[in-house]
């Protein structure tokens, strides 16, 4: 079974969040982001996998990133910003972004 | 062979009384696609009972739950249909959500820990000093989360009388009008406009102050949906887990060896939370369905694009081919991923808190009243979304 197939929401929300970036980066594909799960904090509860398919799946009921860098967006800071455990960390660099403060 | 499903089955099935798990579902789990069905209002819908349908419908955005206010959506009762975060999608649920789901996180709610076990060998405390018989309800189950919640959003204990009524109602399915539960809520968010205007002229550290900023500095959410989420997070934050309180209590009187088990070893007490939550189905049936955005094969049968999906959890939670030997009750099930609280982006924004509650709260009745028994007849609740003890006279 395949997963959540919106890859058009996806590019605009990637799009949306890489204008928003520009201010502190000097362009568009200029840094990726590293995206970590914590396995053994993850409760499994499906939000970041529902809400950012194309960043996380569901392996053995936790979730994994799909890649471990990843384009800025939002999807994937909303996805910090919801996970129930706090489980997922977002940074560019050295500098944690998500779960934003 | 593929089912007709001319003449969709009455639902729900489960009785509004006691918390056992209809026969039927065991029927639909195992019939072929989805099962159509039918409320008292509203237009049918499907049924999903298998687990793996269940975290379909409930994990992939093709289906909404925003969608179903644009439809004649299956319900109970009468009354206003908009449930506040529950009735929205993403990106706007998660810009409300974000906004609270910090408070609920389950390192945050871990420092909430020793006060809410205080709170329950307190309770105890006082139910021994009494003496027996004791409502279980009303003297123990209830004021644990109400305190811990009033706590956390700001909201004033001595209030509980009044705030109950109003949760209650709008909880309730069939016993009130349309109109009566429109006023109702109404009263609800009128008192609670009332404490953010308290709360505005005198900011405290609780979470009303902080969603206040998070409208007037940051403009992240406008007035009405400052006061809904606040009226949510209130009646969300207490009434479920003061219903599993009794009903996990009532289970475990039926399974005397499990509840032997954590006596003598209360460390199971967490892995018997979470097999308690896939155990007892707390719904009389499933609510809130999913409409499908678009044409999505479940368990065989095409949803078409319109369509509503109703999950039932309690079923899914029941599944033979994700549950070894599922109509049992095992306090050490181990990889227990139940449904219990929800999946996807609807999954309960106040698991990590009700987890805690539900633990302490057995914990320290199980250690504080080891001889722990019913001492008459429980009134149920009747006409609820919830199923559960209204009174349960216990002795020890």
């Amino acid at each position: 079974m395949r997963a959540v197939p919106d890859a058009t929401t996806g590019a605009a929300a990637d799009t949306e969040a890489t204008n928003a970036q520009t201010a502190n980066a000097q362009s568009a594909d200029a840094k990726a982001w590293r995206v970590t799960v914590d396995r053994s904090a993850c409760l499994g509860s499906g939000i970041c996998a529902s809400l950012a398919p194309e960043s996380f799946r569901l392996e053995d009921e936790r979730s994994r990133p799909v890649r471990e860098t990843a384009e800025p967006g939002e999807a994937l800071l909303d996805a910090a910003d919801s996970c129930p455990a706090a489980a997922i960390t977002v940074t560019e660099g050295t500098e944690v972004i998500g779960p934003r403060p | 062979m593929s089912i007709a499903h001319d003449e969709p089955t009455a639902y729900p099935f489960n009785e509004a009384t006691g918390l056992d798990l209809s026969g039927k579902y065991a029927e639909a789990r195992s019939g072929e696609g989805l099962l159509r069905v039918r409320m008292e209002y509203g237009e049918p819908a499907w049924l999903a009972t298998r687990y793996a349908d269940a975290r379909l419908v409930l994990g992939d955005r093709r289906f909404s739950r925003a969608e179903g206010l644009h439809h004649d959506e299956p319900r109970r009762g009468e009354g206003p249909r908009d449930t506040g975060l529950l009735s929205m999608d993403p990106p706007d649920h998660t810009r409300l959500r974000t906004l609270v789901t910090k408070a609920f996180t389950t390192p945050r709610v871990e420092k909430l820990r020793p006060d809410v076990r205080a709170l329950a060998e307190g309770l105890v405390a006082a139910m021994v000093a009494a003496g027996p018989p004791a409502d279980l309800v009303e003297d123990y189950a209830l004021p644990i989360p109400v305190a811990v919640i009033c706590r956390l959003l700001g909201v004033p204990l001595e209030d509980r009388p009044r705030f109950r009524r109003w949760s209650d109602a709008a909880l309730s399915t069939s016993s009130l009008t349309g109109e009566e539960k429109t006023a109702n809520r109404d009263e609800l968010r009128a008192y609670m406009a009332g404490l953010i205007e308290q709360h505005r002229a005198h900011p405290a550290d609780d979470l009303m102050t902080a969603l206040i900023e998070a409208r007037d500095v940051n403009d992240r959410l406008s007035e009405l949906e400052l006061t809904d989420l606040c009226v949510g997070i209130l009646v969300a934050g207490h009434e479920t887990t003061a219903t599993q309180v009794p009903n996990f209590v009532l289970t475990l009187l039926g399974h005397p060896g499990a509840l032997e088990r954590l006596r003598t070893d209360p460390d199971l007490i967490p892995a018997a939370v979470e097999e308690l939550m896939r155990y007892v189905p707390l719904g009389a049936g499933a609510s809130f369905a999913r409409y499908a955005l678009e044409d999505v094969e479940v368990g065989g049968t095409l949803v078409r694009k319109g369509e509503a999906v109703l999950v039932s959890v309690g079923a899914a939670n029941r599944d033979a081919g994700r549950f070894a030997d599922p109509e049992t009750l095992d306090i050490g099930r181990t990889g227990n991923q139940h449904l219990g609280f929800g999946h996807g982006v609807h999954h309960c924004l106040g698991a990590p808190l009700a987890r805690l509650e539900l633990q302490e709260a057995l914990r320290a009745l199980v250690l504080g009243l080891p001889g722990l028994r019913p001492a008459g007849d429980i009134v149920w609740k009747t006409e609820m979304l919830v199923r559960g003890p209204r009174s349960m006279p216990v002795a020890w």
